[in-house]
């Protein structure tokens, strides 16, 4: 018997048990893999955490150097383009009460020692680490920092102590062009504001913020865009006039010339403290300047104009405004009035028996005048009735014989006719005529005298005509006044003889019912004691004649835009001073003027024809508020004691001082908020300075309040606001530069439309408009009032139209040498090329000033004028004035126009964003750690921030409005806090 | 040279000849009248050998009064007031004149020299025809002494003044001047005014340097007379 054979199952089991070792074994593997997987990544998070930590390590780092160099008031910026050096894009950190070109530190990583130039743009290199680099700015390597070394004290060994490293840098945003401002002028709605014309004011006084040519911020897709722009890059998605969207080339391309926007505080670098606010606290420059800006107490309400109301009608949103007549106040070396200018005086006698009998008669003396009055305003005036009271008329006017050889009579001239001779000037405005109804902008009116035979003078004074220039015909026999006790044969032929020179002053009143006002007094040039031609005594020769004209430009042809700039004084001045007049052309011998009459000069400025009434004829110079003053740039129109006009803002002022205050340090100083009175701001909308920015809210959580920001002395405001657009006027780059002079501009979406006055009136209704041109960039003379007197027509071949009652496409009637064109439009246009030229010249002028001395230390300095920058007649000029030379800008324009761009008009669109250092910093920074045993970098990390200055001192126990000499040590020594106020880590593909 | 005399004749500006050079000559008669641009004081001419000296008189706007000169054909005219116990020749000589032949009215135009010199003479002499055959009434001479060149219109037709004396123009009673004068490439207004002649008058327009520096507005003189008759010796008016 055989067994059944046994299963064979033993293997199986090896089997199993292979396979179960073997999953084990595997699921070993797999946990240890994991493991492994779990503590790498644990420990590249690690090393991660750590190089992060060493990059926050060095944003603390930055930020604090920061703080401790730039954080006072006294501290100005710029970067090392200018020295030619490696570095380029390095900050360096001046003091500004010192002059040296050798700053205090440059803000990269290696100076937060206790050598604040451990690390210079010449001698960075060794340990390098790119902070910016092709994915920034397209370039590899564009800035590159020393890495500093992170040491852990607790590691054993030298080497192995170095447990990671940093760097930073940090980049001056203020010196690049803020061109992603958005546009909120349309939310400035409030009283005056309140109607679509005035809503455009601001866009006119400061622009609308710099402008590229590579898009428009201010059309309809990327105003929007705008709106919600929060970082650099996203400038990228702007369209550009393509209608394609900007793309990042282009970014990285302008990365060192464009930011979004840079912010300001509101300070002085030199002597530190907070600027004062000039809308809320005019009173600071004394109280001619706040007359001045208290525009509503001399500007016609439109809704209840006076009489006669003007022609055509004020419509509803006016574009016109005209001006009341407002007698002089001066203080603080200002001059404040509203008066027409004496542009044209001729007053002549006759002496002669009486009605030029040929018997033995009493002598009479016969006057007879012209005068001329201009209106030297972009606004109309409300027409008044007039006084010109003359003295200095000669009291011993002595009438010889020839025929009897002895003196016949000497006549007093002022017991004769009074002294002073008061001569009344009335506005008739009994004629319809629009320019009988306003006193338009630019104008001049002539009075002739109106016979009266009477020999009794009016209470009113002797009577004239108005809107005369025919003497002969209109004067009649003259004024006549008998002397008494004289009688002389008229067939004897005698002359007059007066032998001490005469100073002739014309005093002009307004005549206003509740009393009559003084407005200015003009003064004759000197008079030479004369002896008349002899004639028989019976004669209507009038044997004498005072004649003088306001100088103007053709009176020095060689040099005409000499006028107004070289002038001693203003035009404007209530005293105004025989420098500003001309005697006729014969000289200054009233003798050579015998039965002078003629008044006709086409080719004068301040001439207009007897049937002119073209707007070619009139040349307006200074414009007067009509609105809140928004830049110290408009301040060129104040009247100046002892200076010529326009000079705030231009070099010329030189060490003028106006209140107390340098007028060049106003600049510094003061800032306009557009605050005045009567502004009808409430918070949650923009100021009327629209790139003032407001904080959210004030530390208490509370909402800044028009209180919080009106205190009386002008220094609340500057506590909260920050300027927005900032621009450092160190800055080198061409291109920023570009952008913030096309600040004032008028691209598709918007325009510029001006009044389109009529030939045959001079004037016409506020809806008949005209549009510009639209340019790179417009610099307005007239910031307010532009749009009123903008219309003007250019030269006919070598003739303009000043004289002309034709206009174009017609040749001029009358040629005339008179720009009057020029001086009427009221604002530069500068093209592409130009604003690339004066760009241009500003930089290489701010590298070659830079070399040698380093950055702007103050607004007063920039402005001022410096002898390295003297014009061709050695004077001493300002760099700015010196670039618009060297760019050749003013070489076509022959006369001081608002043609001829000066300094103080970039200034009227600039002089808010315009500062001398930066509040708003970009910090880039780098940490890595390393390896303790073999050295790598074992882990990266890199981080950008947004730094602001803001007002609030870093120990908040000092307000912010207290000056540096009064602070704390602490904030001596760290002034205003910086706040970051944007984050982001970055990786080395955004580098 | 007898040529350009004849030349010079006819335009009424005759050349003036240094006295030195001019040999002694009989006498002969001239009237005459003076006018400079700003009157002169003190100046004196002896009208005739041992005569007392005359004093001149100038008028501002006017020809002078006229006189009456009998001598050699040169006029000397010296300083100081005219008394007869002064020596004529002892005074200071501050101007002289050669008398061209064959005129027998004559305006002196007195121009002074600049720089004024410390000695000598301080004046020369323009002289100019002054008969009512060169000019009669009706007629406007300009006389071009200032020192630009000047254009324009009278009565709107085109008038172009060369330096000098001008052809006398037929205006009538009344002529709109206007003249104006190249600088740097342009026009300016030099000259503006409206001569009005009564009937019988004349006129003789002088015009001189600007007064201001820099001016381009050329001083004007415009005298006003009737011719003198030629069978009417001239006296003082």
């Amino acid at each position: 018997m055989n067994a059944a054979p046994k299963p064979r199952d033993s293997g199986f089991a090896l089997i199993v048990a292979i396979l179960l070792l073997a999953f084990l074994a595997l699921l070993l593997l797999s946990l240890t893999t994991l493991m492994r997987i779990d503590s790498g990544s644990a420990g590249n998070l690690r090393k991660q955490a750590e190089a992060r930590q060493n990059a926050l390590l060095a944003l603390d780092l930055a930020v604090g150097h920061l703080q401790r160099t730039a954080g006072p008031d006294g501290r100005v910026t710029a970067n090392a383009e200018a020295l030619g050096l490696a570095h380029p894009h390095y900050t360096g950190v001046w003091d500004a009460a010192a002059d040296s070109a050798a700053p205090l530190t440059w803000l990269v990583s290696g100076n937060e020692g206790r050598d604040p130039m451990a690390v210079t743009p010449a001698n960075s290199s060794g340990d390098a680490v790119e902070l910016v680099g092709r994915q920034t700015s397209g370039r590899t390597a564009d800035v590159m920092v020393p890495r500093q070394s992170v040491v852990d004290p607790s590691r054993p060994g030298t080497s192995r102590a170095v447990a990671g490293h940093y760097a930073w840098w940090i980049g001056d945003q203020g010196i690049k062009a803020p061109v992603a401002l958005r546009d909120d002028t349309s939310a400035i709605d409030y009283v005056p504001y309140d109607s679509a014309r005035r809503q455009r004011l601001p866009g006119q006084q400061i622009g609308r913020g710099p402008g590229v040519p590579d898009f428009e911020v201010s059309d309809g897709e990327n105003a929007a865009k705008i709106r919600g722009l929060a970082a650099f890059n996203q400038i990228a998605f702007l369209r550009k006039p393509d209608g394609t969207a900007l793309g990042v080339a282009a970014l990285r391309e302008h990365y060192h010339d464009w930011s979004p926007d840079n912010l300001a505080v509101l300070a002085a670098t030199r002597p530190g403290g907070l600027r004062r606010d000039l809308s809320v606290a005019p009173g600071l420059l004394g109280g001619a300047f706040a007359a001045w800006a208290d525009y509503r107490a001399y500007l016609e309400d439109p809704s209840a104009p006076a009489p006669p109301p003007p022609s055509p009608a004020y419509a509803g949103d006016p574009l016109r405004r005209r001006h009341r007549l407002t007698p002089p106040a001066e203080a603080g070396g200002i001059t404040h009035g509203v008066w027409p200018i004496l542009t044209y005086f001729l007053l002549t006698f006759n002496v002669r028996t009486q009605s030029g009998s040929s018997a033995t008669k009493p002598l009479e003396v016969r006057a007879r005048w012209m005068f001329t009055l201009w209106n030297p305003y972009t606004s109309a005036l409300v027409p008044e009735n007039l006084r010109m009271e003359i003295t200095g008329l000669p009291a011993a006017l002595q009438v010889v014989d020839e025929t009897a050889g002895s003196v016949a009579a000497t006549i007093s001239l002022p017991a004769a006719y009074g002294s002073p001779l008061r001569i009344s000037l009335p506005w008739d405005a009994s004629v319809p005529d629009a320019d009988r109804q306003s006193w338009l902008p630019g104008r001049v009116y002539t009075w002739t005298a109106l016979e009266d035979l009477s020999g009794v003078p009016p209470p009113a004074g002797r009577a004239s005509r108005f809107y005369s220039r025919n003497l002969s015909a209109d004067a009649g026999q003259g004024v006549t006044q008998g002397i008494p006790g004289t009688a002389v044969d008229g067939d004897h032929v005698c002359h007059l003889s007066v032998t001490a020179a005469q100073e002739l002053a014309a005093r002009l009143w307004v005549v206003r019912p509740g009393g009559d006002l003084a407005l200015a007094t003009f003064h004759s040039p000197a008079f030479a004691g004369f002896t008349t031609t002899p004639h028989k005594v019976s004669s209507g020769t009038y044997q004498f004649s005072y004649l003088f004209r306001l100088a103007e430009s053709l009176d020095t042809p060689a040099a005409p835009g000499a006028w107004l700039q070289d002038s001693a004084g203003d035009l404007r001045r209530s005293d105004l001073g025989a420098d500003a007049f001309v005697t006729g052309p014969n000289g200054n011998r009233p003798e050579l003027y015998e039965n002078y009459a003629t008044i006709s000069a086409p080719d004068r400025l301040c001439d207009r024809a007897a049937n002119g009434v073209s707007y070619n004829e009139d040349a307006p110079l200074f414009e007067l508020p009509r609105a809140p003053l928004l830049s110290l740039g408009e301040l060129q129109h104040l009247a100046l004691a002892g200076l010529p006009p326009f000079s705030i803002g231009h070099p010329r002022s030189g060490t003028a001082v106006l209140g107390g205050i340098p007028a060049l340090e106003l600049f510094d100083r003061f800032y306009f908020s557009g605050l005045a009175a009567g502004v009808d701001w409430s918070p949650g909308k923009p100021l009327p300075n629209p790139r003032l920015q407001l904080p959210a809210h004030k530390s208490d959580g509370s909402a800044v309040s028009r209180a919080d920001l009106a205190a009386a002395d002008g220094s609340g405001g500057a506590r909260y606001l920050l300027q927005g657009g900032a621009f450092n006027l160190n800055s080198v780059s061409r291109d920023a530069w570009a952008a913030v002079l096309r600040s004032v501009r008028f691209p598709g979406t918007t325009s510029f439309d001006y009044l389109d006055a009529a030939a045959s009136t001079g004037t016409g209704g506020d809806g008949s408009v005209r549009v510009a041109a639209v340019t790179a960039a417009q610099f307005f003379r007239f910031p307010q009032s532009a749009p009123e007197t903008g219309k003007a027509d250019d030269p006919w071949g070598s003739s303009t139209y000043a004289a002309s009652t034709t206009v174009p496409p017609a040749p001029p009637s009358t040629p005339s040498l008179a720009n009057t064109q020029l001086f009427r439009r009221g604002f530069r246009s500068l093209s592409p090329a130009q604003v690339e030229r004066l760009a241009e010249s500003i930089v290489a002028l701010n590298r070659e000033r830079q070399m040698t001395a380093g950055p702007w230390r103050t607004l007063a300095g920039f402005l001022g004028p410096d002898p390295a920058y003297a014009d061709e007649n050695g004077r001493p000029t300002s760099l700015l004035e010196r670039a618009i030379a060297t760019a050749g800008l003013n070489g076509s324009i022959p006369e001081f126009s608002s043609q001829w761009l000066t300094q103080a008009d970039i200034l009227t669109a600039l002089a808010p964003v315009l500062f001398t250092r930066s509040d708003t910093f970009v910090i880039r920074t780098y940490g890595d750690v390393s390896n303790p045993v073999t050295s790598a970098v074992e882990g990266r990390a890199w981080a950008e921030a947004v730094v602001q200055r803001t007002p609030v001192y870093v120990d908040p126990a000092d307000p912010e409005d207290m000056s540096p000499p009064m602070l704390r040590p602490l904030n001596s020594a760290l002034g205003r806090r910086f706040r970051i106020v944007d984050f982001r880590w970055l990786t080395a593909a955004d580098i | 040279m007898r040529v350009t005399c004849a030349v010079l004749m006819a335009l009424g500006l005759a050349p003036r000849i240094p006295a030195a050079s001019i040999p002694a000559q009989p006498e002969r008669t001239v009237h005459f009248s003076v006018f400079s641009a700003i009157p002169i004081t003190d100046l004196c001419f002896l009208p005739q050998r041992g005569s007392s000296p005359r004093p001149v008189e100038f008028y501002p706007t006017a020809r002078s009064p006229a006189y009456e000169y009998r001598g050699s054909d040169v006029l000397e005219f010296r300083q100081g007031p005219a008394t007869a116990d002064t020596d004529f020749k002892a005074r200071a000589l501050l101007a002289q004149v050669s008398m061209p032949p064959g005129l027998l009215h004559v305006l002196l135009l007195f121009v002074p020299l600049v720089p004024a010199p410390a000695t000598g003479l301080r004046y020369r002499i323009e002289v100019m025809d002054d008969g009512g055959a060169s000019h009669a009434a009706g007629g406007l001479r300009i006389a071009n002494f200032s020192g630009r060149a000047l254009g324009g219109t009278i009565d709107g037709r085109p008038l172009v003044l060369k330096t000098g004396l001008n052809p006398v123009l037929g205006v009538g009673r009344s002529a709109a001047v206007a003249l104006r004068t190249p600088f740097r490439g342009r026009s300016y207004p030099a000259f503006t005014e409206t001569v009005e002649l009564a009937p019988g008058e004349r006129a003789l327009l002088i015009l001189f340097p600007p007064y201001r520096a820099g001016s381009l507005e050329v001083q004007s003189r415009l005298l006003l007379d009737r011719p003198p008759s030629p069978e009417l010796l001239p006296g003082k008016r």
